[in-house]
């Protein structure tokens, strides 16, 4: 084992090589994209936006970099970085491996309410179906709550269950709907959108998702002694003069209301939340003071690379993300873990 | 009300159901088929299918096969019709009242049974799934013929690009079956003669073909009813080089391709001023020239899957094409 200090300027120096390769990847991944822009033009057009510079570039040129890629690249962080969170946070306060952001029925419960507004087609296209999908997921995740919380105190075991049970039941009901209403084009939207997609973002649903972002960033970054205490389980940490069940609510609806924020902008995005906080374990150990400043960076490039994947590598089709995440992320969360098995 | 029945049960009751129904029709001169007819075999979706003489009691699954049949004038030997996505075609409304409809989406196995088919004609290959009636090898030990529009075999078997050639060949084939030759050729010169009279105003507009969904575009592709249409109407698809039937995109690359046209697909799930009211919202679209000066044709969900509906398709593609002002430049 290497000594502490050592190991303290070895995670600083990660994170701050993964901040300034969130920066680059911002930067480089708003150039690519199906419209032959090159990358001057893609700059003076943002730098114009920024009032640094004078871009003499089509209106229509500057829609595609202002309004469609960059959002998207910057909504592709937000999620990344968010999921990544919210399952480091989820894993530790649920004292449980194979806990997500997903894991009290949120995405679940999004998804329910995404279909059940697709099918009956109130209001006008996606901003609808985000409503629909925050409001399915607060409430499945209220209900969650009022079950597994019943008792006042609040057992990991219990939320993973309730949550479960939840899930299941959202799923059954999300199937009837979509088989009941037997409509190939509504299944085919509804299809996409379960997949996980980015291609709906916009500068107002980034309105929303910064803010929760940072904010439940904030939130748990000043909480992450605490979250060592519960890695070492419920006695020890009160032991350890924490506040177990006020902190382990505050947690758990903080991330839950984050990955509500989330889901309803981008669909459920698989792997991001629950592998992602297993693969930054690695680099960075479980101290939560160390993990958290690497697994959100991280997660904001992977989820930024795997969406300009989704929407340039099979020009001119554009995949769902979320079919992208696993498929490539497996086979590099894999490598890690045979790396990490050779040096023992 | 339907009761739970698994298939293994279905099947040996089936039998007794089938072989009443032979003996009953047998006696029936009104469903008698015309004497002229005799046996038949084509290939579909690569199974032989074969009928010692004209089919009497067909159940049709699917807008499409159902109006061809009654585009062929085969009311008569119509028992029965399930699975419409739109109103009958005007044309064919009285004779379609005249046949009971089994379901309002695919019949149960029990219901079809119950209508003693002896061929079932659909227009898309999941007709004959778990969702629908089960699989179409079962039916054929029966004794009951089945036949899949050409356009929506499974995907091995499917034309690898369809062509208005293929609907025009799955028309001489149910007529052949039913023993109506004649009927198929006046229907097909019929449909050619509109098709070739309304291509050729179009003047190779460039097209992009937007059958739905807002946030990542469902188009048009290469080797689709769509394309088919397309073609036929002599307009260039900007989307010809994406693979499938459909293809899901993005608007930066529509914006990209910069169409001429824009083709917006009126469905009852998806209707087009709903298509419309978004690309005039739109934050970016709103300024892609075939936006801003409304270089729109609707055309009916109904008229863009493969069958007798295509020719009106064309009709409006080519005439909504036609009848659009020179494109400003952009």
């Amino acid at each position: 084992m290497r000594p502490a200090r050592v190991r303290t300027a070895g995670t600083a120096a990660i994170t701050l090589t993964l901040v300034a390769g969130l920066l680059v990847s911002v930067g480089a991944a708003v150039t690519v994209g199906p419209a032959d822009l090159s990358i001057g033009t893609v700059w003076a057009v943002i730098g114009e936006h920024l009032g640094l510079a004078q871009a003499d570039v089509s209106v229509l040129r500057d829609h595609i970099v202002w309004d469609l890629r960059l959002p998207r690249v910057l909504a592709a962080a937000a999620v990344g970085a968010g999921l990544a969170a919210a399952g480091a946070v989820m894993q530790t306060v649920t004292r449980n491996p194979l806990a997500d952001p997903y894991l009290l029925g949120v995405s679940s419960g999004a998804a329910l309410g995404a279909v059940l507004v697709i099918v009956a087609g109130i209001g006008g296209g996606m901003v609808a179906v985000s409503g629909g999908a925050f409001a399915g997921a607060l409430a499945t995740f209220a209900v969650v709550v009022l079950i597994a919380g019943r008792r006042g105190a609040l057992s990991p075991a219990r939320v993973v269950l309730t949550g479960v049970a939840i899930a299941q039941l959202c799923a059954a009901c999300t199937s009837f709907v979509i088989i009941w209403v037997g409509d190939p084009n509504a299944t085919q939207s509804i299809t996409f959108w379960l997949s996980g997609s980015l291609a709906g973002a916009t500068w107002a649903k980034l309105a929303w998702a910064i803010p929760a972002l940072a904010a439940v960033l904030l939130l748990v970054l000043t909480q992450a002694r605490t979250l060592n205490a519960f890695a070492f389980g419920e006695e020890a940490a009160a032991t350890l003069g924490v506040d177990v069940t006020r902190t382990r609510w505050l947690l758990l609806i903080a991330t839950a209301l984050l990955t509500a924020v989330l889901v309803a902008i981008s669909g459920a995005i698989g792997f991001v939340g629950l592998i992602l906080p297993h693969a930054a374990r690695f680099l960075a150990g479980p101290d939560h003071r160390r993990l958290l400043p690497v697994v959100v960076p991280a997660g904001a490039i992977f989820l930024i690379w795997v969406d300009t994947a989704a929407r340039t590598v099979f020009e001119p089709r554009e995949l769902p993300v979320g079919v992208l995440t696993a498929l490539l992320g497996v086979p590099a969360f894999l490598m890690l873990l045979r790396r990490r098995e050779v040096r023992g | 009300m339907r009761f739970p029945m698994s298939w293994r049960v279905a099947v040996p009751l089936s039998l007794v159901t089938v072989l009443l129904a032979g003996c009953s029709t047998a006696g029936d001169p009104a469903a008698a088929p015309s004497a002229s007819a005799g046996p038949a075999a084509v290939t579909n979706c690569g199974t032989p299918v074969t009928v010692s003489r004209p089919p009497a009691r067909v159940v049709t699954m699917n807008q499409p096969a159902t109006e061809i049949m009654l585009a062929l004038g085969l009311q008569d030997r119509m028992v029965g019709t399930a699975y419409l996505d739109d109103e009958i075609l005007p044309d064919y409304a009285a004779a379609y009242a005249k046949i009971p409809v089994l379901a309002k989406e695919y019949p149960g196995k029990e219901k079809l049974l119950e209508a003693e088919p002896d061929f079932v004609y659909a227009a898309f290959s999941s007709a004959f799934s778990d969702e629908g009636v089960g699989d179409r090898a079962e039916w054929q030990r029966l004794g009951v013929g089945t036949y899949i529009s050409p356009a929506g075999c499974p995907k091995q078997t499917r034309p690898a690009k369809l062509a208005i050639s293929d609907v025009f060949a799955e028309i001489r084939e149910i007529a052949a079956i039913f023993g109506v030759s004649d009927r198929a050729e006046a229907l097909i010169a019929g449909q050619q003669a509109r098709i070739d009279k309304a291509a050729g105003s179009t003047k190779g507009a460039r097209v992009v073909w937007w059958d739905g969904g807002s946030d990542a575009p469902s188009v048009g592709a290469c080797c689709g009813a769509p394309d088919m249409v397309m073609t036929a109407a002599g307009v260039t698809n900007v989307f010809a080089d994406a693979t499938g039937s459909w293809a899901d995109t993005g608007w930066e690359t529509v914006i990209e391709r910069d169409p001429d046209v824009i083709v917006l697909v009126d469905a009852s799930w998806d209707p087009a001023d709903k298509k419309k009211a978004l690309l005039a919202g739109h934050s970016t679209l709103k300024d892609l020239p075939a936006v801003r000066q409304q270089r729109y044709v609707v055309i009916p969900f109904s008229s863009t899957v493969a069958g007798v509906r295509n020719v009106r398709g064309i009709e409006a593609l080519a005439q909504g094409v036609a009848a659009l002002p020179a494109k400003a430049g952009s």
